[in-house]
């Protein structure tokens, strides 16, 4: 079970390596049928795990460090937001691309990078985790850099800097964890081994612990370390949406929670204070990011600004103590993953369908696309937090998290990028709506079918998750169930 | 007596060694090359009087024997070589 | 389960003897690589299985007159990835030579199982004679294979090679010659004994780690790798790359690991020849990051992978402690194992550039990615390997090579590790931006043959996902 969500996703990584270029229909039946399989494991799973099943794998790797894979409520909300976002947006991506040179390529990386991912959330210590996020680096790499010019040739470089000096950083911390301590299993609590080198070696293990906050850092965008993201936005919309707004950094805020959670456990981290600099750290790039996203003329920029912000809600989340925080943190990594897929394809049928990549040019797209500005709209409200999205829900638990543990200067933060968040992505809603344009209105459907379903569908889905907070199938439960485990009854 | 021959082998691999990284020519290098191969063989067979009875040592013998065979072989392919390269070199001048 | 060890040998002999006869070549090609592939398999698989050393005497004679012949974990291990380098480089020699140099195939084929011999046969020797002969074995076929394409060029950079080689045996014998004369005898454990009773080994020490310096290529003995491997075809370059300048490396870690005693002078060698590693790190990084052809970029980038090698001597002398020890191994033999797949594919695949391009510049090969995604796959796994991104051998082998420098709190070793792979990545990178880069006007649609295609692809893709079973691979070395 747990390996058929890595394979399902590596397997098609590798068929469709060895499929033609021209051979468009086994290429894109592979792809389907491989989501809808890992989306079927996913939801026997979600089922077998609340019933408290427990599925795990490892083989030793080398001697001191096993190639461990273990499914926990933490790692399985990662994998169904990845693999049912993965779903939609392989969809997207088949309509975005057709007609495009290396859709075999495209396929090949985008398929290996999803495989990443899920090794990232089933990882079970970490050394597997460091394995797969690596690994995820290397193959987010040429779809970065996939049309060839010299701007995305620039940006993967930049790229390949960031994650690389990154990566050397976690090698070392990796090495220290494991030369050190002996062991980086993952336990619910913390790692009881680890816990016993801190009293012994209080001041290396503040070190370890930012080391490896840095490294994850990295992936998820903390502030000095923002700079690839926004260059990244030259790839092609499925890859903006689906690694840069989901899988990548999240992979790095999902990091920070096994850093905290299961490594050093929450108590650790609250007793020795570990918690405070990443939070200041992550405040000011809440605001930073917000800031920024209000001056970017560009679409795909604005909203890499955004996902630079609203990271750092899930951090704070996840960093101040608590059990709502940390509920409104894993919360917002859902929601937010949700609304800002849909944005990123939004914007890509933009682009796609008229060539509108500025605020400035989006004018009377509302007219022209009705459908995809109103999931873009959609969105735009769930982000801001508007009563009634998702996006609303999740800012609630984090506003009451932080009143709970007193950090009054959080709660002051997620006000301000609220209204920082209307700032940046209402004017494109009211320039798309009210914006007049010259263009004639073309034939229903406004692009192909693929592109407008899947933002239209997670558009929807803000909706039904905010409206209905209380049914079972909302990720609240599955969230109260991740704080509940990590917390104690 | 044993000595003179030690150090005479000394000698030779000193020579042959200024020579290897002195000279320009590959032919001289090359011939360096055999003069450190008859250096270290002088030095090999004369540790065979090493031993506690009055019988030498066969050992060395078996073993120079072999490194001879060696290194004519090598100097074979080393004069092929040099010749293909000065055939090359006149053929374009 | 036993296994006369001789056949190693006496099979790739007989593939190449049989590979002159025109007709037979290709079913002797078949044939003999087959053979002498499922043979080291075999090989490896018995070392995995016996756990403990296997020695055989060829003919039944004992030393110090006999050959002695020893099947442990590492040789075992080293056979194992001689034979697959060998495998994909035959694959792709099958497709290369149906469409370039067509009148060399005969001898490469004859040089290419001598090769195989040598190798195998170093591998497998256990006494320090036997040793020499493999490894003029070595020099002679490897000087061979630099001259093929046989232009002045290339010509040149064999002769100079070839001198240097025989220069280094030479040296190398006047140090056994050394060791002879104050113990008496040449076979490796039996030396392990009497070397912790008189320090006279000592003395041997400047001709033969100057010798196996020279011949692994290590700075500032470097300057004949770069032309030798570069000018030849692309084959050829594999092979020399990959492997040729591995059993040097190999026997210091053994005589190192295996026959030197605990000597405080000994330390300070080890201290210079891992400053001399790293100094080869730096400099191979360097100048193969200013190259500006594919062929010496990797040439330079060999300098430096053989750096780690040396850089981690220091941690032999410390690691005569039993777990220590297998650290050490471990991240050797999976350095010296990721870095031959990887070096192979990418010459094969810098051959598969340089045959639709027709030149070696970099800036020349754009695009591949686009029109020959085989050849960028395998450029693109086998420079995440040099570089060691994770999944890949190459990062096992780092891996495991900080840790023991941890553990032994040399932290020297560590960092110049890290620093290592950053530079890798420094001069990997051009080749994949080159490859990934779109310019319409400037894309190749010659087809490269399958062949040539498939087998640098697979030999880059084991080389990276081999990290996987690395616990599998290694399980033999502990025994060591």
């Amino acid at each position: 079970m747990v390996l058929s969500l890595i394979l399902s996703s590596l397997i098609a990584s590798l068929l469709i390596a060895f499929f033609k270029e021209e051979w468009y229909l086994p290429r894109t039946l592979v792809n389907v049928v491989a989501a809808f399989y890992k989306l079927f494991v996913v939801a026997y799973l979600l089922w077998a795990t609340y019933q408290g099943r427990v599925f795990e794998i490892s083989y030793p790797m080398v001697p001191f460090a096993d190639f461990h894979l273990r499914i926990d409520p933490a790692g399985l909300l990662f994998v169904s937001l990845s693999s049912f976002l993965w779903l939609l947006t392989t969809l997207y991506a088949v309509g975005y691309l057709e007609g495009s040179p290396n859709r075999r390529r495209f396929f090949t990386f985008f398929n290996l990078a999803v495989t990443s991912t899920m090794g990232i959330a089933l990882a079970g210590n970490m050394f597997t985790f460091f394995l797969f996020y690596e690994l995820l680096t290397l193959s987010t790499y040429p779809l970065v850099v996939h049309r060839g010019t010299q701007k995305a040739l620039k940006a993967g470089g930049v790229y390949l800097v960031y994650t690389l000096l990154g990566g050397s950083l976690f090698l070392l911390c990796l090495v220290v964890l494991y030369t050190l301590v002996g062991n980086g299993d993952f336990y619910t609590g913390g790692n009881p081994k680890l816990a016993l080198w801190v009293e012994g070696q209080p001041l290396m293990a503040e070190f370890l612990f930012y080391g490896l906050f840095f490294s994850m850092g990295v992936k998820a965008a903390i502030f000095p370390l923002h700079g690839w993201l926004t260059r990244a936005m030259v790839a092609p919309a499925p890859v903006s949406a689906l690694l840069h707004a989901v899988a990548v950094v999240k992979a790095g805020a999902f990091g920070v929670f096994r850093l905290i959670y299961n490594l050093y456990g929450v108590d650790l981290v609250q007793s020795m204070n570990l918690w405070q600099l990443p939070a200041y750290l992550a405040g000011f790039t809440l605001l930073f990011g917000a800031l920024m996203a209000v001056f970017q003329e560009e679409l795909k920029k604005r909203l890499a600004y955004s996902t630079i912000s609203h990271l750092s809600y899930i951090f704070l989340g996840i960093l101040i103590p608590g059990q709502i925080a940390t509920m409104g943190g894993l919360l917002h990594l859902v929601n937010h993953g949700i609304m800002k897929i849909t944005l990123f394809m939004c914007v890509g049928n933009y682009s796609q369908a008229y060539g509108a990549h500025k605020v400035r040019e989006v004018a009377g797209m509302g007219r022209l696309m009705p459908i995809t500005t109103l999931s873009l709209t959609l969105a735009s409200l769930g982000l801001s937090g508007i009563p009634l999205t998702a996006g609303y829900l999740s800012k609630k638990y984090l506003e009451e998290g932080a009143k709970m543990a007193g950090v009054e200067w959080a709660l002051y933060l997620f006000y301000a990028g609220s209204i920082l968040s209307v700032l940046y992505l209402m004017p494109i809603v009211f320039v798309a709506w009210l914006g007049k344009s010259k263009e004639e209105k073309r034939n229903f459907p406004e692009t192909s079918l693929l592109m407008v379903i899947p933002p239209f569908i997670t558009a929807f889905l803000t909706l039904i998750f905010g409206v209905f907070q209380h049914q079972k199938l909302n990720p609240v439960t599955w969230v109260k169930l991740i704080a509940s485990i990590e917390y104690g009854p | 007596m044993i000595s003179f021959y030690y150090i005479l082998s000394f000698i030779l691999v000193a020579v042959s060694v200024y020579h290897f990284i002195a000279a320009e020519s590959p032919f001289k290098r090359l011939i360096a090359v055999n003069i450190l191969g008859s250096a270290v063989f002088l030095f090999f067979l004369t540790t065979s009087k090493n031993t506690p009875s009055q019988n030498p040592d066969p050992v060395p013998h078996a073993l120079v024997l072999t490194g001879i065979v060696v290194a004519v072989s090598a100097t074979a392919v080393g004069i092929a070589l040099i010749l293909s390269l000065s055939k090359r070199e006149k053929d374009e001048s | 389960m036993s296994l006369d060890l001789g056949y190693l040998v006496a099979f790739p002999i007989l593939g190449g003897l049989l590979s002159l006869i025109g007709r037979l070549r290709l079913y002797a090609v078949f044939v003999f690589g087959l053979l002498s592939c499922f043979l080291s398999f075999y090989a490896f698989l018995l070392s995995l299985k016996h756990g403990k050393p296997l020695y055989q005497w060829v003919g039944g004679w004992i030393p110090p007159l006999g050959i002695g012949l020893r099947l442990d974990g590492l040789s075992g291990f080293f056979l194992m990835f001689t034979a697959v380098v060998f495998v994909g480089v035959g694959v792709y020699s099958l497709g290369f030579f149906k469409s370039a140099y067509k009148e060399r195939e005969e001898f490469f084929w004859f040089f290419f199982f001598f090769l195989w011999a040598g190798l195998n046969a170093f591998f497998l020797s256990e006494d320090l004679f036997n040793l020499y002969v493999s490894l003029e074995v070595l020099s002679l076929t490897a000087g061979v294979l630099v001259a093929l394409p046989g232009h002045k060029k290339a010509v040149r950079a064999s002769l100079n090679y070839l001198l240097l080689s025989l220069f280094a045996s030479l040296l190398y014998l006047f140090g056994v010659a050394i060791i002879y004369a104050s113990y008496g005898s040449l076979s490796m454990h039996m030396l392990a004994k009497s070397f912790s009773e008189g320090g006279e080994f000592l003395y041997s020490l400047l001709p033969l780690i100057v010798s196996l310096s020279i011949k692994s290529a290590l700075f500032p003995f470097h300057f004949w790798l770069p032309p030798a491997h570069s000018s030849t075809i692309a084959p050829a370059s594999a092979l020399l790359s990959s492997l040729v300048v591995k059993p040097p490396a190999y026997l210091l870690l053994r005589v190192w690991i295996e026959v030197f005693p605990k000597d405080k002078s000994l330390e300070y060698v080890s201290w210079v020849l891992g400053l001399l590693g790293a100094l080869a790190i730096f400099f191979g990084s360097y100048y193969a990051i200013r190259q500006k052809t594919i062929k010496m970029l990797l040439a330079y980038s060999t300098v430096a992978q053989m750096g780690y090698l040396f850089l981690i001597v220091p941690l032999y002398y410390k690691a005569q402690y039993a777990e220590m020890r297998t650290t050490v191994i471990e991240g050797f033999t999976m350095q010296a194992f990721s870095h031959a797949l990887a070096k192979a594919s990418m010459f094969l695949a810098s051959g598969n550039a340089i045959y639709v391009s027709k030149r070696d510049d970099i800036s020349y090969m754009p695009g591949f990615a686009h029109s020959h995604p085989f050849t960028f796959f395998a450029l693109f796994f086998s420079g995440a390997t040099l570089v060691g991104l994770p999944l890949s051998g190459g990062f096992f082998a780092k891996f495991l090579l900080i840790k023991a420098s941890f553990e032994v709190s040399m932290l020297f070793q560590g960092v110049v590790l890290l620093l290592g792979s950053l530079l890798a990545a420094l001069y990997v990178y051009p080749i994949w931006r080159e490859s990934l880069s779109f310019q319409p006007e400037k894309i190749y649609h010659l087809p490269i043959p399958r062949l040539m295609e498939v087998s640098a692809f697979a030999l880059g893709f084991v080389a990276f996902s081999s990290g996987l079973v690395a616990g599998f691979l290694l399980q033999a070395l502990s025994g060591v």
